[in-house]
């Protein structure tokens, strides 16, 4: 069974008077473990897909379903549920907190979802954080991070629960090409050795040369669906 | 409760965001709530003071009286007769510590050329000093001796006068047969105390000397009554009552009747509520103000949180934590400052001189020279808790406000 499947999926937004079709209905499936991105120009509705995949955003028609359980009709709460026990987010802009350290960024999801010991929180945050090479910068302020640092605790707070799915929207656009090829290298390295499933949608081409699927999109429509 | 904890943590890192901004927010609650303890403190002291001084100077616990008008001329037929024996039976009745009866008329003091118009009391110099505390404020001679045609003064007339001790006085009234009368009297003693009527208005005579002098024979206008303790006055107002000597027409009145700064204490609280809520409403839009910045300024932030699974009633709760903040922040300080502050009030005072240029000045209350806090630490967490409470309504509605922003508009923010 996929771990995200969408059926004709379409959303709208309104312009003032005007309607703006961004996805125009769009069928998709995503497997556990995949190494998927999602390419295409700006306004092809990349973001759109990734927001309505992770739940951010309600879809104006068509389904998205979720381990095989439909969840366009979620409510608000029901939809933050979802996202806190089974998805990962990694933004353009890192979006850390900027008064927590490194360690309490990572910490953020654990305890937003509860019943665990500080033991067991505590070794989850350090190994998330040594998995992607940050071991000894535990107490550092984003501020006191490069930018490649600082997208390393970024995908440490988003692997740091294993969610099912980990969305990277231009994970890459804000490093240069160096900090861009270790970050996708590290990626790929926590997908093939923990299966962690992930989608990106980039303009970036070195994510092209990582990826083993890319989904090409276009005016709202996915016009090509290459598995390398 | 990792989750509670790190709220908290959060919640005071979040505070020093901006510092200066959490300084002066926090600092206009707590001169909202200094204000309000200072305030309450001196009026609450301002209140002991002046029932302690009504009860010690003026009224006594209770007062038996045969003049039932505010008009306190004495009357021929208007007097408790035979005073000292009814004095005396007052005094054995149950939870009675003492009685003293009292010949209370309006006259003039007569010092060379100048005349004062005073209040002459005429006392009985063994029994007075077991209800009121005037001997114990002779500051210059001494009190009343019985069949001495002798004056004490209060010391605001004597200064008035230029009075010394041993000077000559005419003590001019009218007796209870409305008869002119004028007596000399010598000034053995000038008293000074916490109560400005006292000094202002009274002279003090021995009693068998004004009662011959006005005609009245063995009566008096009042019976004061000193009862063991103020929550025995309703009884031994009944007592009283039944004894065999109460004439109906006679009126009996405990101390609280008699004071009419008690309304004016009520008014000026109301007075105080309303300043009160001025400043507490400038600490509103402080809280207000700083948590709705520290939304827009944080936009991204929650589309994060949300993006993480947070729900709309934990960002309410982080942001309402930090209004809460402030408050606990803005009531520490405000209670630091108001126990500073309230420590020279109780010790120290504020002198009634330094406002009015002038003691013994009729401020409303019948406190002569200096007004007093107290220690009111019911008040004081009140004031704080109400701090604590101002801030969690003014957080909420900015924290709902953000709580409820559009996860992907607010993760597009920059």
């Amino acid at each position: 069974m996929p771990i995200v499947e969408t059926k004709d999926l379409t959303k709208d937004y309104l312009h003032g008077r005007m309607t703006v079709p961004a996805l125009r209905g769009v069928d998709l499936s995503i497997e556990a473990g995949e190494f998927t991105a999602v390419v295409g120009p700006s306004g092809s509705g990349k973001t759109t897909l990734l927001n309505l995949i992770g739940c951010l955003d309600r879809p104006t028609g068509g389904q998205i379903l979720m381990d095989g359980k439909d969840v366009s009709g979620y409510s608000l709460t029901e939809l933050a549920d979802l996202r806190r026990h089974k998805l990962g987010f990694i933004f353009q802009t890192y979006n850390l907190i900027p008064v927590l350290t490194a360690y309490e960024n990572v910490e953020l999801p654990l305890l937003l979802l509860g019943a665990q010991s500080n033991g067991e929180i505590k070794d989850k945050v350090m190994s998330a954080l040594a998995e992607v090479g940050l071991s000894g910068l535990e107490t550092r302020r984003p501020m006191d991070l490069s930018g490649g640092q600082q997208q390393r605790v970024a995908i440490a707070r988003a692997l740091v629960k294993k969610p099912r799915l980990i969305l990277a929207d231009e994970a890459t656009a804000n490093l240069d090409s160096e900090n861009s090829e270790a970050i996708l290298s590290l990626m790929q390295e926590l997908n093939q050795k923990m299966g962690t499933t992930f989608v990106f949608s980039t303009h970036d081409p070195l994510v092209m040369k990582f990826a083993r699927r890319m989904v090409t999109m276009r005016d709202g429509k996915i016009v090509e669906d290459e598995r390398r | 409760m990792n989750i509670v904890k790190f709220y908290l943590k959060f919640t005071a890192k979040n505070l020093f965001r901006h510092k200066r901004r959490t300084i002066l927010t926090a600092f206009a609650i707590a001169v909202g709530i200094m204000y309000f303890i200072v305030f309450d403190s001196l009026l609450s002291g301002a209140d002991r003071d002046a029932i302690n001084n009504m009860v010690n100077f003026e009224t006594g616990h209770v007062i038996v009286s045969s003049v039932s008008s505010d008009d306190r001329r004495p009357k021929l037929g208007e007097l408790i007769p035979e005073s000292k024996g009814l004095a005396r039976e007052i005094a054995e009745l149950p939870k009675v510590e003492a009685a003293t009866p009292r010949l209370v008329f309006p006259a003039s003091i007569i010092a060379g050329f100048e005349e004062l118009p005073v209040l002459g009391i005429g006392a009985d110099p063994e029994t007075d000093e077991r209800v009121f505390l005037v001997s114990e404020h002779v500051t210059d001679g001494r009190w009343l001796m019985p069949k001495e045609e002798g004056a004490v003064l209060g010391k605001r007339i004597a200064d008035l006068l230029e009075l010394e001790l041993g000077d000559v006085i005419t003590i001019r009234t009218q007796t209870v047969g409305m008869a002119f009368q004028a007596i000399d009297f010598s000034v053995v003693g000038i008293v000074s105390t916490p109560h400005p009527t006292v000094n202002q208005t009274q002279v003090f005579l021995p009693l068998d000397i004004a009662q011959e002098a006005l005609g009245a024979g063995q009566g008096a206008t009042e019976i004061v009554v000193r009862a063991e303790s103020e929550k025995a006055i309703g009884t031994v107002s009944d007592s009283i009552r039944s004894l065999d000597l109460w004439t109906p027409s006679w009126d009996i009145k405990p101390w609280y009747e008699a004071a009419s700064f008690l309304a004016i204490g009520t008014g000026k609280r109301a007075f105080g509520g309303v300043l009160m809520g001025l400043v507490l409403i400038i600490a509103t839009i402080g809280v207000v103000n700083s948590i709705l910045l520290s939304t827009l300024e944080r936009v991204r932030e929650i589309g994060l949180l949300k993006a993480m699974g947070m729900k709309e009633k934990d960002i309410i709760r982080l942001f309402v934590f930090e209004g809460c903040g402030l408050g606990l922040l803005g009531g520490a300080l405000g209670g630091v400052m108001a126990t500073v502050i309230n420590a020279y009030m109780v010790n120290t005072g504020i002198s009634i001189q330094m406002f009015f240029g002038e003691t013994n000045m009729d401020i409303g209350y019948p406190i002569a020279d200096r007004m007093f806090g107290v220690w009111n630490w019911p008040t004081v967490l009140w004031a704080i808790l109400f701090g604590l409470l101002v801030s969690l309504v003014a957080s909420y509605f900015p924290a709902r406000k953000a709580a409820y922003l559009d996860s992907v508009e607010s993760l597009r923010q920059l």
